[in-house]
């Protein structure tokens, strides 16, 4: 099997340079065959790939610590599931998984495009296998996960505790299915500079692809967010970690693109704003891997430090160029085909809202990377953490969920005021109401009340497009309300979808805001059969008892939950002692309601009984998950096709396409 | 009960809460998230896991720089000189570290202006403004007449 994922590692390079040069050749010579042979050579790859990850997953389930990287992030007595994701828990797994999403996603986009974007495709598939190629030089030269010890130790290290966990099983792929399914566009995106094809027929393809990957990053950056609330013990699920900043900008820009690309499918304009985002897509994607596998800067995440930092360095500088390049040579053949009318039309809006998007991204990247600068400049190490992304990011977060109920109350070219009036008494009438609401309730703070106004006021227009729509399509054929509206949203999957998308960023926001500024927290020490309370809550400390687990020594702690003189769960929050690690894990306990959870940190104990518990009240955080849900099937909703959409513009067949036609 | 070794580390915890709670004052509290954990993890004080054996120390090391009258600059000084730089959560906005604040403001703005340029460069031009204010007029028409329908 070692020899087996050995060749596979060998195999694939060569198939990605050749591929990469009959993909260029076959589309300057308009040579099909050529072509063909380059598409079958990213099929191919994934059945390579496909068997070399195979070996690895084989290597790691059976125990064969001669390979060091089962060595290295394995052992016999960790539960199978673990052993499996083991494949992901070090770097040279997460780049074999890298390579193996990507030569995925290139199989699929091959098969899809057999028979349209004819022209761009040959430029895709180099692009593609180029970028395979880059992770299989890394595999093959710098980290290769077949690499043998020279004795064979009687057991593994195991893997990280803190990556034994149910989230760890899934978020990582699931991220990785967002930063490689960016590949997709990028690779589109330049299939189109390259080959001149620039009409909106690669968009299209490219925007479904992009959805696809925003899809898989919402769900990886949340879980993630997850895992560190489950797993870190602080009590929070965001912590501006540089790794997890990586994974939040490509989200960003992937985001800003979804609305940009918008503008130019229906007013042709920002056509060359859409390739920079794309560019900037990718390039993050990439950056967010580097990040997470260097080890340049400090992160918990960065589990293994490693010498192919240079390797990315001149990966993302050669992308970006050849990138940069395109672009600026098809500048003049990227002209906007409409004008804009006015700075209050809806295409400006976009505009700013694009805007929020990469400056938030932005601040992020020089929040991230401003260490390093500093370092450079000054010598001195320093730091930039949580209370910098806040501060800079609460007034561009307010700003861009402000606009995400503005945008779609402003007309497309320009709007009056009698528009404005008409359009924005109601969502306005609810902001306030929402405020006067959260008054009510006991919120003094000024900035929680202006956020959740705007929540109340974004919520609104949502639901009073929904509404409208509904309405008006009942003057069009009479039936029922609730039937007027789901005919109308299953007409336009895409406007609706999106609404949907923006309901779930209302709930997530009204949680971020809920969780951070009326949270309370509270260090306890008590003695067994005492009691203490936080908020509404009152605890009762039961016992301290261990229990010996196969890999682990757990001690934990028994807590009876009271509110309002009523007994309503029991809760055992535990330390865990791995026998493959030095640091105890901290295993917290969580009891969710819609309202609030409480969240439970055994911290210590002393030799006569007494026990130290952190208690956290951390309102409105379900709200997070289930907006981010909502977010997830809005935009699954967006990616149902719209059966009645013809091509999007019948140009002249190229050559490529007339003998594809005739083969 | 049997306690493995580590959990001795936990024992010390228990000696910074005295009686029977700890709560930190606001102050210590926001020193406290202003700076870094020193264990070597990355995250401020305030939020350092609760496998963190440091962060308790520091959490009481501040609380008694507070009570013994120090202001909350004078406590960052005193981390500074004692940890080094990095011990704030965020450098100090003079030097070349204030750019760390000016920036994303300054891209913003940049953005802003670049906006503004884009769409005055994509307004169209005065000889268009006839068709423009036709469509406008046919627009309003179109919108009366859905006005109506909704009324109905």
């Amino acid at each position: 099997m070692i020899e087996l994922g050995h060749y596979c590692l060998i195999a694939s390079l060569v198939v990605c340079a050749f591929g990469m040069i009959a993909a260029i050749v076959g589309g300057v010579q308009k040579n099909l065959p050529l072509v063909r042979s380059a598409e079958n050579c990213l099929i191919a790859n994934f059945v390579i790939l496909g068997v070399a990850s195979l070996c690895l997953w084989y290597l790691l389930l059976t125990d064969q610590f001669l390979v060091e990287y089962v060595a290295g992030y394995s052992a016999t007595d960790i539960p199978t599931r673990f052993k499996f994701t083991a494949f992901w828990g070090g770097q040279k797994g997460s780049l074999l998984l890298w390579a193996l999403v990507l030569s995925f996603f290139s199989f699929l986009v091959t098969v899809q495009n057999r028979h349209k974007n004819r022209d761009l495709m040959p430029y895709a598939a180099a692009v593609l296998l180029g970028t395979i190629g880059f992770f299989m030089l890394l595999l093959n030269f710098a980290t290769n996960p077949f690499e043998t010890l020279n004795f064979i130790p009687e057991d593994g290290q195991g893997l990280n505790p803190l990556l034994q966990n149910y989230y760890m099983i899934i978020h990582p792929p699931v991220l990785f299915l967002g930063y490689v399914g960016l590949a997709i566009p990028f690779a589109l995106a330049m299939g189109a500079l390259i080959s001149g094809r620039l009409d909106t027929s690669w968009l299209r393809t490219a925007r479904r692809w992009t959805l696809v990957a925003w899809i898989f990053l919402t769900c990886g950056v949340t879980l993630g967010g997850m895992w560190a609330y489950e797993e870190l013990g602080w009590g929070g699920y965001w912590a501006w970690d540089p790794v997890e900043n990586a994974s939040f900008m490509p989200w960003l820009i992937t985001t800003a693109f979804l609305h940009s690309v918008m503008i130019t499918e229906k007013k042709g304009m920002l056509k060359i704003w859409n390739f920079v985002l794309i560019l900037l897509a990718f390039e993050l994607s990439i950056f967010g891997t580097f990040i997470t596998r260097s080890g340049v800067i400090s992160s918990v995440h960065s589990f293994a430090l490693s010498s192919v930092g240079p390797f990315f360095v001149i990966f993302l500088a050669l992308s970006t160029s050849l990138g940069i390049f395109w672009i600026v040579y098809r500048s003049k053949e990227l002209h906007s085909e409409k004008r804009m009318t006015s700075f209050l039309s809806r295409e400006a809006s976009f505009l700013l809202n694009n805007l929020l998007f990469v400056a938030i991204c932005f601040a992020i990247f020089w929040g991230t990377v401003f260490p390093i600068l500093s370092e450079w400049v000054t010598g001195e190490k320093i730091t930039v953490s949580m209370p910098f992304f806040n501060t800079v990011n609460l007034p561009l977060g307010l700003a861009l969920l402000i606009l995400t109920g503005v945008c779609p109350l402003i007309a497309w070219r320009k709007s009056s005021a009698k528009n404005f009036k008409r359009n924005f008494l109601t969502p306005l009438g609810a902001g306030f109401f929402s405020g006067v609401v959260a008054v009510a309730l006991g919120v003094r703070d000024l900035i929680p009340l202006i956020f959740f106004s705007a929540c109340g006021f974004v919520a609104m227009t949502m639901i009073y497009e929904f509404y409208k729509g509904a309405r008006a399509r009942q003057t069009i054929r009479p039936s029922g309300f609730l039937l007027a509206l789901m005919d109308l949203t299953l007409m336009n999957k895409r406007r609706y979808g999106g609404f949907i998308i923006h309901l779930g960023v209302v709930l997530v926001f009204a949680g971020i805001i809920g969780s951070s500024f009326f949270k309370s927290e509270q260090l306890f020490t008590v003695a067994t059969g005492e009691e203490f309370s936080l908020g509404d809550y009152t605890l009762r400390f039961v016992e301290l008892t261990d229990r010996k687990d196969p890999e682990k020594d757990v001690v934990f702690a028994h807590l009876a939950i009271f509110k309002g003189g009523e007994k309503i769960d029991d809760l055992y929050p535990e330390k865990d002692f791995h026998h493959k690690s030095e640091q105890p894990m901290t295993e917290v306990k969580i009891r969710s309601t819609l309202k609030e959870d409480l969240y439970l940190v055994l911290s210590g104990w002393e030799e006569g009984g007494e026990a130290t518990f952190h208690v956290f009240i951390n309102p409105l955080v379900q709200l997070i998950w289930i907006g981010i849900g909502i977010m997830v099937l809005g935009g699954m909703f967006v990616l149902i096709p719209n059966k009645q959409l013809g091509p999007a513009v019948a140009l002249k067949k190229s050559s490529l396409e007339v003998q594809d036609e005739a083969a | 009960m049997r306690l493995p070794n580590l959990a001795l580390l936990f024992l010390f915890l228990g000696s910074f809460a005295s009686g029977q709670i700890f709560s930190p004052d606001e102050t210590v509290s926001r020193i406290a998230d202003n700076l870094m954990c020193t264990c070597g993890c990355p995250h401020i004080i305030g939020h350092c896991g609760d496998e963190c054996s440091v962060a308790p120390q520091l959490v009481h090391e501040i609380s008694q720089l507070v009570t013994a009258g120090n202001t909350e600059e004078e406590v960052y000084k005193i981390f500074e000189d004692k940890y080094g730089l990095r011990v704030r959560a965020v450098p100090k906005a003079e030097g070349f570290n204030l750019l760390v604040w000016v920036m994303p403001f300054v891209g913003l703005l940049v953005g802003l202006v670049v906006i503004f340029f884009v769409i005055n460069r994509l307004k169209p031009d005065d000889s268009n403004q006839e068709t423009e204010k036709v469509h406008t007029e046919i627009d309003e028409k179109y919108r009366k007449l859905i006005d109506r329908e909704l009324e109905r």
